[in-house]
């Protein structure tokens, strides 16, 4: 299997006031396409910062990161936008629906930033997947834990990207809606997509195909290939 | 989905804000909207009645012709007089170019019974409705001699004066009895010949002449509502002296001879000037545009509050919002679509509110128009707000305006906005 995203000494420093903060320091990581990855480690040890800088969210201080052979650290803001539009979904914690667009709408979002059209049947589908079908004219408001966080992953898709990157998906779900994310989550590389995510359960953590441990801004124990 | 339900989504969740917004605008564009279409139907009423007029051109004795024109429209006393020389000099200057001459008298005449000073007209009294074409009588006729006189509408409301009633004018004590030969006006007609018999002394010692009301004229619009109109010697009576007339009105065979009949009669005569219709509108329009500027700076006052309106609560909404700004851009929308969608909202506040103000000033013309009847010294007859397509489009360009200096700011300040600091928190 190929390898889709790739980091090279990745560092990451914040500045706090006058002080600075360390949150990766140097880490060397590849992800194979097709693989259901978890990333755990305690808190504050650079887990989100990664997820952020690999979904083009943020820009790394040093190193570099490739997805799919493009370089990150090089390429212009609106390439980026491209790249967030194109190629990668994020689920976040707080699920970060807009509350006042209904589920479907809210999922059929990221289409209007890509100028696509929705290809027939693809929303029904999604939403057939992630189990909401019978919540798709409700607002977000209306929707349990689960169910939110269910339509945050279809959202994630909807642009068919070939990254989905979540942090800590379950953090606001109870077990069992936390076991059915997972489950979501990890039937998704059947579809060629690569799934990255974050959490503190080592239970859930263990579904995945790989598991990446972080510490203090490194990886743990892991040689960082599988 | 498109941009526009979204950003029309996001204005309807702030109602209250976005309802007060809207309103703001509503009057910056109903106000400009009512000033533009009075502004335009003002001056077409005004040349329409300026040219239905049967004097092409007025001479007014020095000082200033333009000043002394506005004092007429607008019903004062010019102080100074033509003297019967110059008005006879005049006409043989004029020669067969002129068809009629109307020398005009104003005067203020007090009304003991009534308690009134009314402001009395004196003008041929046979030719009147050659003067003023546009008149039309709501009851009676014009008068048929030197006792019957016919009054502006108001006049009549005023004091519920009726065709046949009579009004007693106080006049100056011994005039003589040749008084209104001073202007042999219209030698032709006897009504000219000065008639005190009608005079009577009052226990006051005062002279006092009493005329019959021959006719009521229907509202104009106008001043002429306001007036007394009569024949030109009981002015005389009344002002008690023979001597001159206040304007002397020229009804050309050719109107488009005027200029040249104007340069003849100021190069042969000092201390007169004449005026043509078309300068009597631009003095009019002159006042007209002191009124004007007032209400532009209205419009621009209006236009300022509104858009800081708009720009604050787009603001608003981008600060709230910063979070699911953050949201979208991770999702993938650019900086250009967040300044987009925040640039939609204030456009759709505007274009809303612009489309509610035309309309609103558009029923409510009447009103505005009652209204600044109320204050403007001189406002043509009939309705001066008339729905233009133009002035519509233009009021709601300008909206639209407002609503893009209003959004620049928000909309730089949403699209500045970066999916980490608004996911962070
Ligand atoms: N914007 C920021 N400014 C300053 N420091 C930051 C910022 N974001 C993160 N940090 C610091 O960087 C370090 C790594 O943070 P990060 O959020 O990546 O950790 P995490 O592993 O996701 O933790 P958690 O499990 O609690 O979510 C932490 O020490 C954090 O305080
Ligand atoms: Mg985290």
């Amino acid at each position: 299997m190929s390898v889709l995203i790739q980091t090279r000494n990745l560092e990451k420093v914040y500045h706090r006031g006058g002080e600075a903060v360390h949150a990766l320091r140097g880490v060397e990581l590849e992800f194979h396409k097709e693989t259901f990855a978890t990333i755990v480690g305690p808190s504050g040890s650079g887990k989100t910062t990664l997820l952020h800088i690999m979904g083009c969210l943020d820009r790394p201080s040093g190193g570099t990161v490739e997805i799919d052979g493009i370089s990150l650290s090089e390429i212009s803001g609106s390439e980026q936008d491209r790249i967030r539009r194109n190629m990668i979904g994020f689920v976040f914690q707080e699920f970060h629906l807009i509350p006042s667009l209904s589920v479907a709408d809210n999922i059929l979002l990221p289409l209007l930033f890509s100028r696509k059209k929705p290809e027939p049947g693809y929303l029904d589908h999604l939403m057939e997947t992630v189990g909401i079908v019978h919540r798709k004219d409700h607002r977000p408001n209306q929707l349990s834990g689960g169910e939110m966080q269910r339509a945050a992953v279809a959202r994630a898709l909807i642009n068919r990207p070939q990254v989905l990157l979540a942090d800590e998906p379950s953090g606001n779900l109870d077990t069992d809606n936390s076991i059915r994310i997972f489950e979501l989550l990890s039937s998704l590389k059947q579809e060629g997509i690569t799934v990255i995510v974050v959490t503190h359960n080592m239970e859930l953590a263990r579904m995945a195909d790989r598991q990446v441990h972080f510490r203090d801004g490194r990886l743990a124990d892991e040689p960082g290939r599988c | 989905m498109g941009f526009l339900k979204l950003s029309l989504k996001n204005i309807a969740r702030n109602r209250t804000r976005n309802l007060i917004t809207l309103t703001s605008i509503l009057i910056a564009v109903g106000v400009l909207f009512s000033v533009v279409s009075y502004d335009r139907g003002f001056s077409r009423s005004l040349e329409r009645e300026m040219r239905r007029t049967g004097v092409h051109v007025t001479v007014v004795p020095t000082g200033c012709p333009h000043e002394a024109a506005t004092l007429l429209l607008h019903g004062g006393v010019v102080p100074d007089r033509l003297d019967r020389e110059t008005v006879a000099g005049i006409k043989d200057h004029v020669g067969d170019r002129a068809e009629g001459y109307y020398p005009m008298l104003l005067a203020q005449a007090h009304d003991p019974r009534r308690e009134r000073l009314d402001l009395v007209y004196g003008m041929p009294g046979d030719r009147m409705a050659d003067i003023k074409p546009q008149w039309r009588l709501a009851a009676g006729a014009f008068p048929e001699d030197d006792e019957t006189i016919i009054i502006g509408s108001n006049v009549a409301d005023r004091d519920d004066l009726a065709v046949g009633d009579s009004i007693a004018y106080r006049t100056m004590a011994g005039v003589p009895a040749d008084a209104g030969h001073g202007i042999p006006a219209a030698p032709e007609s006897g009504m000219l010949e000065e008639n005190l018999e009608g005079t009577s002394r009052n226990n006051n010692g005062d002279f006092l002449r009493t005329f019959e009301i021959s006719g009521i004229l229907r509202t104009t619009g106008t001043q002429d509502d306001d007036a007394v109109f009569v024949p030109l010697s009981v002015t005389r009576a009344i002002l008690g002296d023979a001597e001159g007339i206040t304007a002397l009105g020229i009804r050309l065979e050719h109107p488009g001879a005027a200029t040249r009949v104007i340069r003849d009669i100021e190069r042969g005569f000092a201390g007169v000037q004449a005026v043509t219709a078309d300068d009597l509108l631009e003095t009019v329009a002159g006042v007209v545009q002191s009124a004007r500027v007032l209400s532009f700076s209205m419009v621009i006052l209006v236009a300022v509050v509104s858009g800081s309106g708009v720009l604050n609560s787009i603001l608003m909404t981008v600060f709230e919002r910063t979070r699911e700004i953050g949201t979208m851009r991770s999702l993938g929308a650019s900086r250009l679509d967040i300044f987009r969608l925040t640039m939609n909202e204030a456009l759709v506040l505007t274009f809303i509110g612009g489309i509610a103000g035309i309309l609103l000033a558009t029923l409510g013309a009447p009103v505005i128009e009652s209204f600044v009847r109320g204050f403007l010294p001189y406002v043509p007859e009939g309705r001066n707000i008339v729905f233009d397509p133009l002035i519509a489009l233009g009021s709601l360009l300008f909206s639209m305006v407002i609503g893009v200096l209003a959004g620049l700011y928000p909309a730089w300040r949403a699209s500045g906005i970066t999916p980490i600091e608004a996911i962070r928190n």
